[in-house]
């Protein structure tokens, strides 16, 4: 930052004004004044070093660690420590379901009204690297096919190491092949510690959000929570003196939990007497029937694991349209197609947007829609 | 016989600076100059001088030692070295003898046979002979490896070539 001379360049340049300006002629080995002019220079470069430090760590723009730490407080803003991927049932994230029957034949409980999960049971994706459990014992009523379930990663430490995509947890430690069990939308709800470019944005915003109550400190206190990719401000939602937010999640779905708790963060900046009211998009439940024609002469198992890349593979294309988006069927088609070439054609049987029965045909979402899968559906996704 | 015409600032026998009558920093003569870059070099070890770690005739090697005549001309081989590799002194200008004292003491003697450009010597611990040699004298006791100037005009020690 400043114009550094080091030890060397400076020594050179004192000796040279000596030379020049005293009748002092010796500074080599054992001389007096060559070793205070070595020593000094070490001195003041070790001095160029720390007034270097000390601009750069006074100034938001290059301050780094424990240093942006101090300008952050002088702002009354704490770095955030990260959080852990914990999920609440009613966040409907985690559910165990079966294709066929009833969830209870193959779970009974020791209460002959219903049927139990236990608690711990553990629920990973196929190679095992993300590992989830079930945080408490799980009962439900004999009549249903599915069941959501709260759980926590194994390994608790704080970071977005367990956040995970959605559909990617599908093995659980039952022991009951019947049960099947998936995550139906992304888990992002753990964040890691925040970085010096995370804290330093937020400083930056923080002379904007001093007055609180203004658009953008509502906006910092919005993403200031994990799992947040956009929000939008819609004023005057119900009436004067009030405003909506719409969170976007940067998966399908905000926990309920996270809704709560940004509800509770902007109620404290926003002035005595405005109504704030936070919701996400709307989830439009989507279910589709596909039947598969292989080209002859394929086994039956192979038209079972081509299904199952079929469903993956529209898994992620339903959970990739973003907010507003468009269900387009011939990407459908031609998806499905690509995730198997033992595929020779297939059909679209019947298409569920809304809990109704469309016409197989392209479907614009609203500016607020989103789609989910229709889970109220064993398997929302049947290929048949 | 080399002709010296070196200065550098004046310190005292133990390194402190010395100031002339106006307060400023005083610059010794040459007799001086050449009198101190000895002093410092035969008193410094290797790894003391910060800004020179490779600097001094390192004596200190020699503690512990016997007392014997290999030890002691290693210790002038090192002194001669240091001094002439430095080109402080010509080698020819330059005669370095250590002799036993008592069994577990060494005088260092150096001598320096040169034209000393400014004569003026107000030295502490070295003068210049009527025969223009700047002679010192060191003590150096092999059980503390410590060696300390001696004034050669109070010479009292009683050279015993043990």
């Amino acid at each position: 930052m400043l114009r550094r001379r080091d030890a060397t360049e400076m020594s050179e340049l004192a000796v040279s004004n000596l030379t020049q300006n005293t009748d002092i002629t010796y500074f080599g080995g054992g001389s007096i004044i060559k070793t205070l002019i070595d020593t000094m220079a070490i001195e003041i470069e070790r001095l160029y070093d720390s007034v270097d430090l000390n601009i750069s760590q006074a100034r938001l723009s290059t301050s780094s660690g424990a240093f942006l730490d101090i300008i952050a407080g002088q702002y009354g803003i704490t770095r955030f420590g990260g959080t852990t991927g914990t999920i609440l049932a009613e966040d409907e994230v985690v559910r165990f379901y079966v294709s066929s029957g009833k969830l209870a034949d193959y779970l009974p409980s020791a209460t002959p009204s219903q049927g139990v999960i236990p608690q711990g049971t553990t629920i990973q994706n196929r190679r095992g690297t993300i590992i989830y459990e079930t945080t408490t014992e799980i009962a439900f009523p004999l009549n249903i096919e599915s069941v959501f379930v709260g759980v926590q990663p194994k390994d608790v430490s704080l970071g977005t190491a367990n956040n995970v995509a959605s559909f990617a947890l599908s093995v659980h430690n039952l022991g009951v092949p019947q049960v099947l069990v998936e995550n139906v939308s992304n888990i992002v709800v753990g964040s890691d510690p925040e970085t010096d470019s995370e804290l330093r944005l937020r400083i930056s915003r923080r002379l904007q959000t001093a007055a609180v109550g203004s658009r953008a400190s509502v906006v910092e206190a919005v993403f200031s929570f994990p799992g947040i990719s956009d929000v939008k401000v819609l004023p005057y939602k119900h009436g004067a003196g009030s405003f909506e937010l719409l969170v976007v999640p940067t998966s399908t779905r905000v926990s309920p939990n996270v809704i709560a708790n940004i509800k509770s963060a902007v109620d404290t900046i926003v002035p005595y007497g405005i109504r704030v009211s936070v919701r996400q998009p709307e989830g439009i439940p989507i279910a589709l029937s596909m039947q598969l024609i292989m080209h002859p002469g394929s086994l039956s198992g192979v038209k079972s694991v081509a299904a199952q890349r079929v469903k993956r593979t529209l898994q992620e294309y339903l959970g990739s349209i973003p907010m507003g988006g468009q269900l387009i069927i011939n990407q459908i088609r031609a998806l499905a197609l690509e995730a198997d070439n033992r595929i020779r054609d297939l059909k679209i049987v019947d298409l569920n947007i809304g809990c109704r029965p469309r016409v197989i045909s392209n479907y614009q979402l609203r500016p607020d829609e989103v789609f989910v899968l229709d889970i109220r559906r064993s398997d929302p996704l049947a290929i048949v | 016989m080399a002709m010296y015409g070196i200065q550098d600032i004046e310190a005292t026998d133990d390194g402190d600076i010395v100031l002339d009558d106006l307060g400023d920093i005083k610059i010794a003569n040459p007799l001086r100059t050449m009198g101190q870059i000895v002093n410092w070099t035969i008193l410094t070890n290797r790894g003391e001088l910060v800004t020179d770690p490779s600097f001094g005739a390192n004596l200190q090697q020699f503690y512990g030692e016997r007392n014997t005549e290999a030890t002691r001309n290693f210790m002038e081989k090192n002194i001669i070295t240091e001094l002439v590799e430095r080109q402080i002194v010509t080698n020819t200008d330059l005669e370095v003898d250590v002799v036993a004292l008592t069994p577990h003491e060494a005088a260092v003697f150096v001598s320096i046979d040169g034209e000393f450009i400014d004569t003026d010597d107000e030295s502490q611990f070295a003068f210049l002979d009527a025969d223009g040699t700047l002679d010192m004298a060191f003590e150096y006791p092999f059980t503390s490896g410590t060696i300390v100037p001696v004034s050669i005009s109070g010479l009292t020690l009683t050279v015993d070539n043990v």
